[in-house]
């Protein structure tokens, strides 16, 4: 009888509990948001070229073409200017819920100048993969050749 | 002109003046100063003095022949007369404010510009050295130059001289100082001058260094009933020069280049000093005051690179109006203990500047698009970027006034033989800068465009600055039988200002980086702070000193000095961080300097004996201060026969030897010029009123550098002036 009582308690305790639980529901991927990290790149003799504080950002249009943008970006401690922006425009990817996978190869990129698209194949996009979710943008892929990896925490929207 | 010149001549000659003085100039003794309380030989400072005689005997006929005659005070003279570069016992500056004060008749000149003038009839020179901030305020950390020019209460007669020099110089000077009654005087100066220049610029087979000069003075005085001294002086002089003998430093040959530089260089100046002084005295007091008018109306223009080269030229034009006023009131000297002084000084001027840059085809292309492209180029190969114009301008203009006011006092007690005593000043001043910068070019980036497109530049604002400085002095002094020892602390305060020469280097960054961001690039620079840099803040020193004067006999006086200066904030000239084509003030940390000074000067019948030395040990992070030498050595002799007048009543000789050095150019002191010496020497023979001179300049032709800088990683020097001889003729009357 007392085993009876002590179960009875126990399972009651157990619905109390699961019924004080909130539920928080998913935060909802905004069509472009920002956000800021760390960008790594595997130069010639596997030197680290590293910039912190990197900021990217996505766009998702209206017929759901993804491009990804990087400010400010240089991808070689030799490379003597900084790009303003640089776009992967296109990016191949699939959607479940709130989270982008990201896949796509031979993505040339376009630098913005004089307010038009201009392509940049010295460094065109190979072997992309990565997530873009309401938290975090993390990338990975090769640029002209270079391994190039990004993770950035969500900012701010544009 | 020179007719009436001529007139003033004819007008004296026929007349008498009533009760007329006639002073040795050599020997009379000035009684009445105005902010001095007593002869300099009684003052608890380090000075020097030089009377008329030998400023023409020693051929002293600007501040910067100074140099050396008055212990560790340096003038160079290269570039032009807007060039017064003044260093002081270590200390000084190439551009803005200055560490001396110059005063005409009680007057201070509020501008550097006008610091070069020849001199027409000084009757004497002091040199106070050491800040002088509390009797003289501001931009006198290191000094005070005091002009006196020669006053018709004093003297009264008809001067004329006539010169010629062996480079083709020649000057010709008159004056008439009248006294028509007991209290009215007045006199009326004037001088022209060609200077026959010493360094040819082979790019034009000419000399660049040539010039002509007209200055002019007048001068009123007036002594009413009552005991009032009134004063109105108007005085100007024009000039139009030449200048910049910079030779480029070849290292491989290790020699200086001659002059050579294909863009037109000179300099042109008006200034205008019009002055208003009046002086009571009562039984226990004194007042006096002192209005002034100041003009000053200058073009610069420079080929910025001295080269053959066409890089970039500049023009710097400027206008400018100054007013002061000043009114002090102090003790009269009495058996009293106490002495005291309190005064008012009140100044504004308005400066309006023009300075655009003009950049060539050379410059263009090996300043501008060489470092664009060097970055661009590999970024995007085989792509570059062009500029349409092969000359382009950047104007600047500017608006600069400034104002301020202060209230200063000191305070002297005497018992016995010491005497302590107490100074201070406040200075307010304020001062803006409205500025406008442009240039437009039309550019093209070969991987995006058809077609050239317009990059406007602009940078205008406005600055503020105000300073507050109190400005204290204390000193001790104890009274010799035939002498005085004196200790003193003060401060010194350079005003703080605004960097004019740097615009064109901003700018120049801004087109870049404008034309970058146009193109959706940057070039990773640091970023080059635009506002704060146009700024520089105030200098401030500390000068411990002690001394003494003593005069064992009426013919021999001698005088020493030990100081220390500590300099916080110090204003030195650097590069601009940016393209490196500009200049500016920029405030270094602390850095000090210590030496010593002496002199003697011993008449004595037919000989003069002056001697002058002086050494300075300046630091700042162990390094030696640059362009201040360590050593000062002014070393003069002459005697005088009397000749007993059957064809001559005298034969005056004299020599005189300067030296200067050892001086550092760069900060890192890898370059420096070692001690040189000049030789000079001078005979005149005198019947009656006229006067023959011959004199020679640099006798021995020694060969030195006075000035160095480096401009677009080059080296440049100034060399010394070569040797000169003349011919004078004065005539007095």
């Amino acid at each position: 009888m007392k085993i009876c009582k002590l179960l009875f308690c126990l399972a009651l305790g157990a619905m109390l509990f699961s019924g004080c639980r909130k539920e928080t529901p998913a935060t909802p991927l905004p069509d472009e948001a920002a956000y800021v990290g760390r960008l790594d790149v595997i130069e010639i003799g596997d030197a680290l070229f590293r910039i912190d504080d990197l900021r990217a950002s996505f766009v998702l249009d209206a017929q759901g073409r993804l491009d990804i943008s990087m400010y400010d970006v240089s991808f070689s401690s030799k490379m003597p200017v900084k790009l303003s922006e640089m776009i992967l425009p296109d990016v191949p990817y699939t959607r479940n819920g709130n989270t982008l996978t990201l896949s796509g190869t031979d993505i040339i990129p376009m630098m913005v100048m004089r307010g038009e698209r201009v392509p940049y194949d010295r460094y065109k996009c190979t072997d992309l993969t990565g997530t873009i979710d309401p938290e975090r943008m993390v990338l990975s892929m090769k640029l002209g050749g270079f391994q190039t990896d990004y993770t950035g925490s969500y900012t701010a929207a544009i | 002109m020179i007719s009436v010149v001529c007139s003033l001549i004819l007008l004296t000659l026929g007349g008498h003046p009533a009760g007329g003085v006639r002073d040795t100039l050599q020997a009379s003794r000035i009684t009445a100063d105005f902010k001095l309380s007593d002869t300099l030989s009684r003052q608890p400072l380090a000075f020097t003095e030089v009377n008329l005689r030998r400023l023409e005997r020693d051929n002293i006929r600007s501040v910067g022949d100074l140099s050396a005659v008055a212990p560790n005070f340096y003038q160079p003279r290269y570039g032009s007369h807007i060039t017064s570069s003044i260093y002081f016992r270590g200390f000084g500056s190439r551009i803005d404010q200055p560490v001396v004060g110059v005063y005409v008749d009680d007057v201070p000149l509020l501008d550097k510009n006008a610091y070069d003038f020849d001199f027409l009839d000084l009757r004497r020179v002091q040199v106070l050295r050491g800040p002088q901030g509390v009797l003289f305020g501001r931009n006198t950390s290191l000094g005070v130059i005091r002009l006196e020019t020669l006053s018709p209460f004093d003297w009264t007669g008809v001067r004329t001289a006539v010169e010629a020099a062996s480079n083709g110089s020649w000057r010709a000077s008159a004056s008439a100082y009248r006294r028509p009654s007991q209290r009215f005087a007045w006199s009326a100066s004037a001088a022209v001058a060609r200077e026959g220049g010493f360094f040819v610029n082979e790019y034009t087979g000419q000399r660049c260094d040539t010039g002509r000069s007209v200055s002019l003075r007048g001068r009123l005085q007036w002594r009413p009933e009552g005991g009032w001294h009134l004063g109105a002086s108007l005085q100007g002089g024009w000039l139009r020069e030449g200048g910049y003998a910079y030779g480029l430093w070849d290292p491989s040959s290790g020699t200086v280049l001659p002059v050579k530089y294909n863009d037109p260089s000179g300099y042109s100046r008006l200034h205008l000093l019009e002055g208003l002084t009046a002086r009571k005295a009562w039984d226990r007091a004194e007042l006096s005051a002192a209005l002034s008018w100041q003009y000053l109306d200058d073009r610069m223009e420079m080929d910025n690179d001295f080269t053959p080269k066409s890089y970039f030229s500049m023009v710097q034009a400027q206008r400018e109006h100054g007013l002061t006023a000043e009114v002090l009131l102090r003790s009269r000297p009495g058996d009293g203990r106490w002495r005291w002084l309190a005064g008012t000084f009140l100044f504004g001027k308005w400066l309006r500047m023009s300075a655009p840059v003009t950049f060539k085809p050379d410059g263009i292309d090996e300043l501008i698009l060489a470092n664009a492209n060097a970055g661009i180029g590999k970024a995007f190969p085989g792509e570059e970027i062009r500029i349409e114009e092969r000359s382009f301008l950047i104007n600047s203009d500017f608006r600069i006034p400034a104002a301020g006011a202060a209230l200063f006092g000191e305070a002297a007690w005497s018992a016995g033989r010491w005497t302590l005593s107490a100074g201070l000043r406040l200075d307010a001043e304020w001062t803006a800068m409205r500025y406008a910068s442009t240039a437009d070019i039309h550019y093209l980036f070969t991987m995006v465009m058809q077609d050239y497109a317009l990059l406007a530049t602009e940078f205008s604002g406005r600055q503020r600055q105000a300073f507050l400085v109190p400005l204290p002095k204390l000193s001790v002094s104890y009274a010799l039988d035939k002498g005085l020892l004196y200790a003193t602390v003060q401060r010194g305060h350079k005003a703080g200002g605004f960097n004019t020469q740097l615009f064109s280097d901003i700018l120049q960054n801004r087109m870049m980086d404008g034309m970058m961001r146009e193109l959706g690039v940057s070039m990773g620079r640091g970023a080059y702070d635009s506002a704060a840099a146009t700024q520089y803040r105030p200098e401030s020193t500390w000068n411990f000193e002690v001394g003494a004067h003593y005069a064992p006999t009426a013919n021999l006086s001698l005088t020493a000095a030990l100081f220390r200066i500590e300099c916080v904030d110090q204003q030195i000239t650097v590069m601009a961080p940016g393209m490196g084509t500009g200049r500016m003030m920029s405030n270094a940390g602390r850095s000090r300097s210590q030496g010593v000074e002496c002199s003697a000067v011993w008449h004595k019948g037919p000989w003069d004996l002056d001697l002058d030395y002086g050494y300075t040990h300046a630091v700042a992070d162990g390094r030696r201060l640059p362009y201040a030498p360590a050593n000062t050595l002014s070393a003069s002799a002459s005697r005088r026969w009397d000749l007993g007048g059957t064809w001559l009543d005298e034969l005056t000789a004299g020599t005189r030897v300067r030296g200067i050095g050892r001086i550092w150019w760069d900060e890192e002191n890898t370059l420096s010029q070692p001690f040189y010496a000049l030789l000079s020497a001078s005979l005149s023979v005198r019947r009656g009123a006229l006067t023959l001179t011959l004199w020679g300049e640099n006798l021995t032709d020694t060969a030195c550098r006075v000035f160095w800088f480096r401009s677009l990683q080059r080296d440049f020097f100034a060399a010394g002036r070569p040797m000169q001889w003349g011919l004078r003729i004065n005539y007095n009357l």
